[in-house]
């Protein structure tokens, strides 16, 4: 079965253990929400994913294909696209500039190539400020280039770490119809979030994580019908 | 001694050449730290080096005295040429061990360069001062005298700002570069080989202080040790311009040869200790240096 799955992950920063056999399931074309609080080893599991944070054990596997133990760059390569929760848009770069750095040399793993003027039509926001460099955006204009320089890159799989956090509620609805649509052309999506109706306007599963264990897995409806599992995991209900 | 015009204009010409060939060197010691965060003590040894492969090219093709000036050309050609080769052969065997790490381990590395590559030179070329003769006629500008060669010097250096200010804005290997300047780790998610971005900086950046080293080579002789004093004022040179900061670079240079060129002849013993004072004070006003940004210290 393509699509993402991960399998018993450790990992530790130092001498520090922050993830207890984490196992996640991706289907292929699916919007999945990993769902916790700060510290609960959301931003630990992204970076393991995406190889910026090493496994001491476990496996992950993209297609089938492992990709655990990889750089960054050859995970990326392979069609992983990841958002930093910190944007880390390049400041001296212009909108378009950063969006430009954005795009690679491998094979695409989409059927349609993602271009400068794509983005602008999915992000209506960016093309007017095309020119502006990425020290002048607001959090909501850093958030949606950081994501438009992703696909330019023609991931597959796209990882986002805590896209709406401390946006606007108008920026975190336009954000929820813009996701919505990347889901529809056809991307994977893994993203974690600590805000509870974003994550159910798109997410098709979730995974709630604690102390850096699993600690649900299912649909939204079933977590909604359990007020207890959401006061005690997500301090809401 | 009379401070007219026909003192001032070919001092302010011998200043703003000397600037130039502060920038050549500077230039690729503020990239080499921007991107890859690595301070090289050695740069200035790789100018000199760089000047000695020049000479022995230049005299390989024709005298040292009296030769066609535009031997100048290829023997700087071939002084770049080897000086990049062999900076992309440290960047893959020793520098790359150096990222990530302290920056006393850094000086260690690279002074240790300045010895081995000091030592190396005296063992090819000797302890002689080394130079080469082109008696080129003096021009004469706005009824002054000026050494030709200035003027030479100077358009280099205006085409190597041009040139770099064109690759950094206007290529993607130069927008690459100027994102590595802010995130390593980012870049790399997007996909992007680092390592070959930065063999290519630390290659071109020793080839311009190469570039340098031929270029003066038929103004100023070659002598041991003057890497040394070299590598002092470029320090000084990036501190006021901001790193990372090529216009600043550019600007912090023409500054300090200029400042340098009138201070050797009003206060022989003191020209550094000015050159220093003014690097204090633009400190003092702008702790990142008159072009970099408050945000990257």
């Amino acid at each position: 079965m393509p699509g993402l799955k991960v399998r018993d992950l450790h990992t530790y920063y130092g001498t520090s253990h922050i993830l207890f056999d984490v196992s996640l399931e991706i289907e292929d074309r699916s919007t999945v929400c990993l769902l916790g609080r700060n510290g609960a080893g959301k931003t630990t599991t992204l970076k393991s994913i995406m190889g910026l944070a090493t496994p001491r054990s476990g496996a992950i596997l993209l297609d089938d294909l492992e990709i655990g133990g990889k750089s960054p760059v050859d995970i990326a390569r392979l069609g992983v696209g990841y958002v930093p929760e910190e944007r880390i848009i390049f400041p001296d770069l212009t909108v378009r500039e950063n969006l430009e750095v954005g795009e690679k040399t491998a094979p695409s793993y989409v059927v349609e190539r993602w271009s400068v003027d794509a983005i602008y039509g999915l992000f209506p926001m960016l093309e007017a400020l095309d020119g502006r460099v990425g020290a002048y955006l607001s959090g909501g204009e850093q958030q949606m280039l950081s994501i438009g320089r992703t696909l330019m890159g023609n991931p597959s799989l796209l990882l986002l770490d805590e896209p709406v956090e401390g946006l606007a509620p108008a920026v975190v609805s336009a954000l929820s119809t813009q996701i919505n649509r990347l889901k529809k052309m056809g991307l994977t999506i893994l993203f974690s979030e600590q805000n509870l109706a974003f994550s159910e306007a798109i997410a098709d599963r979730v995974f709630i994580i604690e102390s850096g264990r699993i600690k649900y897995e299912g649909t939204f409806a079933d977590l909604n019908a359990d007020a207890g599992l959401k006061h005690r995991y997500l301090a809401v209900g | 001694m009379e401070f007219g015009f026909d003192f001032v204009f070919p001092q302010l010409m011998a200043g703003i050449s000397r600037g130039m060939l502060l920038f050549l060197v500077a230039a690729g010691l503020s990239l080499i730290f921007g991107v890859m965060n690595i301070l090289n003590f050695a740069h200035a040894t790789f100018w000199l080096l760089g000047g000695y492969i020049a000479y022995s090219a230049f005299t390989a093709f024709g005298p040292p005295s009296g030769a066609n000036p535009l031997l100048v050309i290829p023997a700087t050609a071939v002084a770049v040429a080897a000086l990049m080769l062999l900076g992309f052969g440290l960047e893959r065997v020793l520098i790359r061990r150096m990222y990530g790490r302290e920056v006393p381990e850094q000086l260690l590395l690279t002074f240790a360069l300045v010895l081995i590559i000091g030592d190396l030179i005296k063992l090819v070329w000797g302890v002689e001062d080394r130079s080469v003769f082109l008696g080129l006629p003096p021009a004469v500008i706005f009824g002054a005298f000026i050494n030709i060669y200035y003027l030479v010097i100077i358009a280099v250096g205006l085409a190597v700002l041009a040139g770099l200010y064109w690759f950094l804005q206007r290529t993607r290997f130069g927008r690459i570069v100027r994102a590595a300047v802010h995130s390593r780790e980012m870049v790399e998610a997007l996909g992007i080989r680092i390592a070959t971005i930065y063999m290519v900086v630390f290659g071109l950046g020793v080839g311009l202080a190469a570039l340098a080293g031929g270029v003066v080579l038929p103004l100023t002789p070659l002598a041991l040790g003057a890497d040394i004093d070299l590598i002092v004022q470029c320090f000084a040179v990036v501190v006021v311009g901001g790193f990372g900061s090529v216009i600043g670079t550019f600007v912090a240079a023409i500054l300090i040869g200029v400042t340098y060129s009138f201070a050797i002849f009003l206060w022989p013993d003191g020209a550094l200790a000015i050159i220093f004072l003014f690097v204090i004070a633009v400190l003092v006003v702008r702790p990142w240096g008159l072009f970099g940004t408050e945000l990257r210290t």
